[in-house]
């Protein structure tokens, strides 16, 4: 695997490198030294990993996630951050605490590794895989006030526009994510995704129930009782799609 | 008449009581010893009790209630005074009863303050995320540059016993304080390398006075985490010690970044936190002869600087 390694104290690349060093099957490809220097170089190498420092001058790790488009696997370093570590109760996502332990960090990386070889063995058996597009098995970073998630799209049922955002729905959440709808639709696979409306885009993998509405509308019922109105423009698209 | 004897008899006890409470007030019998504050009372009851009596025969006289062959009888004057005297007694013992509980439970009170403020303390003298970061960065030295990677660890133990020990203290020499802060910055330069730049401006006149212990050390943290490490190129941390003209030290540490808002005094806001702290605790030790500011110096700088006496309010 091909990996960039970010944090802002020189010396702390350098210890996670040395370590990276030992492992077979992982490249470090480059590093960066605050969050736009990990923007460029993320777009221009494409690694499959980031090691991510948290706490970096002007912006923090989080924000860098927010802004990537396509975000890659990401293992966070830390020091001691109870914020962090509390913001990622909710998932498991790998974090590594400085002074890294290399046990530890064999680990992360094993499962990392487990995890995309599971990837590349689906994607050999699917149609030609189309990178740009985010398809179920991706995962999307959503972070709401101090709390953070990894979400992979086959658990979003519903993302709901609300002025400048979008209300991501999972779980029991649904925190907002700053986005319009229309960019959001554009990236998302539409074998898997439909926009019901100017407001809401559901998972078709999710739909429990589909009833007529009036003017030639449908209202869908989601998995959790949520109930979705499909404009009359979309319904007839809607019903092609879910018919053989 | 005789309803208004008593009235006027009554609101008579009320002077007479307040009378006391300004006596006992003004001459701060509160601070006396035991056997002074009973020799005093007694003699206070006595004068009082006489005071009363005669008073109690003025009255009836004014309101022509006396009957001369009853009242004026020695038994019954004499049954006026022990009357009067238990009156008093009783008075005073309620008196200094509530003044003594009052005294406990804010006592009580100050305690518990101290004890949290303590505890405060406790928590901001090992921040977790510098000695892991101080940690992390010598376990590369230990191949860049073992020499180095040796001083780090020296200075980390330094650190961290002195940490230990200071909480016990209220005030320690200067000099040993600025030890600890030198060791400090030290470990930070050698994680933000050429990202921090410091600077000392020590008066000599400065390693006479004693200071609270971590103070000096809380204010160039807060210097570290909310200025220069937030920015890309990094900044620097001046601190400068001088003596004023009566008696006081002034410490001025001077960080690069920017005050976005003046740090509350709440504990809970965790980027007050280390200075909140700092508030109290010169209050407790100096009262209002400590002084405390943090503003901003232009846009690229901010100052914290604190004024302490020589000599610190004593806490019996």
């Amino acid at each position: 695997m091909r990996a960039i390694v970010i944090d802002d104290e020189r010396l702390a690349r350098k210890e996670l490198i040395n370590l990276l060093n030992q492992f077979d099957n992982v490249e470090v490809i480059g590093e960066a030294v605050n969050v736009d220097d990990a923007k460029d170089k993320i777009d221009q190498l494409n690694p499959d990993v980031i090691f991510l420092d948290i706490q970096m001058p002007e912006k923090t790790g989080f924000e860098l996630l927010e802004e990537l488009e396509n975000v890659p696997h990401v293992i966070f370093t830390t020091a001691y951050d109870e914020y962090a570590l509390k913001a990622f109760q909710v998932n498991a996502l790998d974090y590594l605490l400085k002074p890294i332990e290399p046990k530890r960090l064999e680990e992360a990386i094993n499962k990392l590794q487990g995890k995309m070889d599971g990837y590349s063995r689906s994607e050999e058996s699917a149609v030609p895989h189309n990178s740009k597009k985010l398809t179920l098995e991706d995962q999307v970073f959503v972070k709401d006030g101090d709390r953070c998630w990894f979400v992979k799209l086959s658990n979003v049922r519903l993302f709901e526009s609300d002025g400048n955002y979008i209300k991501v729905y999972f779980d029991n959440f649904k925190p907002m994510i700053h986005k319009s709808l229309n960019a959001l639709d554009e990236r998302l696979d539409e074998k898997s995704f439909f926009r019901a409306s100017r407001k809401h885009i559901i998972n078709l993998g999710w739909v429990e129930g589909i009833e007529p509405w009036f003017n030639g509308g449908l209202v869908v019922t989601l998995k959790g009782g949520d109930r979705i109105e499909v404009s009359r423009r979309q319904a007839a698209r809607f019903k092609e799609m879910m018919s053989l | 008449m005789q309803v208004w004897a008593i009235i006027v008899l009554a609101a008579f006890g009320l002077v007479s009581t307040h009378f006391l409470r300004f006596i006992v007030k003004t001459y701060n019998w509160f601070k006396l010893s035991i056997p002074q504050l009973f020799f005093q009372s007694f003699l206070a009851i006595i004068a009082l009790s006489f005071v009363n009596v005669v008073a109690q025969i003025f009255i009836n006289v004014a309101f022509e209630t006396l009957k001369p062959e009853e009242d004026l009888r020695i038994l019954v004057i004499l049954a006026n005074l022990v009357q009067a005297l238990l009156f008093y007694v009783v008075w005073f013992l309620l008196y200094f009863l509530f003044h003594f509980l009052d005294n406990y439970n804010s006592t009580l009170k100050y305690e518990a303050k101290i004890n949290e403020i303590r505890l405060n303390h406790l928590k901001s003298q090992l921040n977790p995320h510098f000695i892991f970061n101080a940690l992390n960065s010598v376990r590369a030295l230990v191949d860049e540059d073992p020499n180095k990677a040796k001083s780090a660890i020296t200075r980390i133990s330094n650190m961290l016993r002195f940490s230990l020990m200071m909480d016990k203290k209220q005030t320690i020499e200067f000099g040993e304080e600025l030890n600890t802060v030198k060791d400090y910055l030290e470990l930070e330069s050698i994680r933000f390398e050429e990202r921090l730049e410091i600077i000392y401006h020590i008066e000599d006149e400065a390693y006479n006075y004693k200071i609270p212990p971590m103070m000096l050390q809380t204010i160039v943290e807060n210097g570290i985490k909310h200025g220069v490490s937030n920015l890309v190129k990094g900044g620097v941390i001046e601190i400068k010690c001088r003596e004023g003209l009566q008696d006081d030290l002034y410490i001025q540490v001077k960080n690069s970044g920017h005050l976005t808002h003046q740090p509350s005094m709440t504990v809970k806001d965790e980027q007050g936190h280390g200075l909140s702290n700092t508030i109290q605790r010169l209050k407790l030790i100096y009262g209002d002869r400590a002084s405390f500011r943090i503003f901003n110096s232009g846009n690229q700088f901010v100052i914290t600087e604190i004024k302490i006496p020589k000599q610190k309010v004593t806490f019996e």
